[in-house]
C-alpha cells in the first residue's frame, strides 16, 4: 500500500518524523550547550529554534504539528504529568513559526510560501519568529504565573537564543551545501 | 496544469530545494566590493599562469588605481583572508601574492554557478 496515495497518512508520517527530530535535537542541544542555559527551556544558543524554522518552511503544518508533539515529548520525559503549562508550551513552540510564516505570506500577498524562502526573507523570518516565539511564551507564562517578574527576565535570552540557534543551523547547512552541493539534474 | 503537487512529500522536496538554494545564497563574512574583486582577479590570473604577482607589481596596476589606493586594497584583501603573501627562499625582498583556501573555495563556487547557468540555458 504505497503511502503517497494517502496524503493524510503521508502528512502524519512527516509530523511523527519531525517530532522525533525535534526531540533528539533538543537532547543534543542540552548536551552541547548546557553551560549556556539561562533557565530551564531557555538557552542563549537554542539550536532546536533553527530546526523549527527548517521544519515549518519545508513541511508546513505537518512540521508545525511535529514540533508540538516533540515539545510535549521533551516536557513529558522530564515531568510525566500533563499540565496547561506543558500543553501551552508545545502549542506555542510549534504553531508560532507556522503562524509567522502565514502572516508573512499574507502581508506580502504570496499564494505559496516558496517565494518567501529568499535569503533576505529567510533572515527576516528568523528574526520575526524569534521575537514572536519569546513574546508568546512569556505572555503565556505571565498569565499562568503568580510571581511574574522572573518570567519576564527570560525574554531577551530566549529571543537571542532562538535567533542565534536558527542562524547557526542555517550557516552550518550553508557550509555543508557549499562543500557538497545538491546534484544538478542532467537536462538531457 | 499549473497546480502545485498535492503530495506532502513532493511539496516538501520542492520547498527543500528552494530552501537549499536560499541557504547557499546567504551572505557569508565580509564581502568584496567591485574594486577588490578586480584586484583579486588580476592577482589570481597571474598565479594561475604560474607567475605569481609581487606586492610591488600589484600596487603598480595603474588601470586599477593609484599605488597608495592599491596598497590599501591588497591589505584589505589580506585582512579578509582572500590573499596571503609568500617569500621565496633566498630572496625575502619580493613578496608574492597567493590566493588563500578561502579564495579557492570562492572561485570553485563561482565556477559551479557558471556551470548551473549553462545547464539551465541548455
Amino acid at each position: 500500500m504505497p503511502l503517497r496515495r494517502f496524503p493524510v497518512l503521508e502528512a502524519g508520517a512527516l509530523s511523527v518524523l519531525s517530532a522525533l527530530l525535534f526531540y533528539f535535537f533538543f537532547q543534543i542541544n542540552h548536551w552541547l550547550t548546557e553551560h549556556l542555559e539561562h533557565s530551564q527551556y531557555i538557552n542563549w544558543l537554542f539550536l532546536p529554534g533553527g530546526l523549527r524554522v527548517l521544519l515549518v518552511l519545508v513541511l508546513g503544518l505537518s512540521g508545525a504539528f511535529g514540533i508540538v508533539l516533540g515539545s510535549w515529548a521533551v516536557s513529558f520525559s522530564e515531568d510525566p504529568v500533563w499540565s496547561w503549562l506543558m500543553l501551552g508550551n508545545g502549542l506555542i513552540s510549534g504553531l508560532t513559526p507556522w503562524l509567522i510564516m502565514r502572516w508573512m505570506m499574507h502581508s506580502q500577498d504570496l499564494r505559496t510560501h516558496l517565494p518567501l524562502i529568499t535569503p533576505r526573507r529567510l533572515i527576516g523570518f528568523v528574526l520575526v519568529y524569534a521575537l514572536a516565539n519569546a513574546l508568546f511564551h512569556h505572555l503565556f507564562w505571565w498569565v499562568l504565573s503568580e510571581d511574574r517578574w522572573p518570567q519576564v527576565q527570560g525574554f531577551l535570552p530566549m529571543t537571542i537564543g532562538d535567533a542565534m540557534g536558527a542562524l547557526v543551523l542555517l550557516y552550518c547547512l550553508k557550509w555543508t551545501l557549499d562543500r557538497w552541493p545538491l546534484p544538478t539534474p542532467d537536462p538531457r | 496544469m499549473f497546480e502545485s503537487p498535492k503530495s506532502p512529500l513532493a511539496s516538501a522536496y520542492l520547498r527543500f530545494l528552494q530552501l537549499a538554494q536560499s541557504i547557499q545564497a546567504l551572505p557569508d563574512g565580509p564581502t568584496m566590493d567591485a574594486n577588490e574583486t578586480a584586484m583579486l582577479e588580476a592577482v589570481v590570473l597571474r598565479w594561475h599562469e604560474g607567475q605569481p604577482m609581487t606586492v610591488r607589481e600589484a600596487i603598480g596596476l595603474a588601470h586599477l588605481g593609484s599605488p597608495a589606493t592599491l596598497h590599501k586594497r591588497v591589505t584589505r584583501l589580506r585582512h579578509k583572508d582572500m590573499l596571503s603573501t609568500h617569500s621565496q627562499d633566498g630572496d625575502r625582498r619580493a613578496k608574492y601574492l597567493i590566493p588563500t583556501e578561502r579564495t579557492l573555495e570562492y572561485l570553485s563556487r563561482m565556477g559551479h554557478s557558471l556551470q548551473t547557468v549553462q545547464l539551465d540555458k541548455a
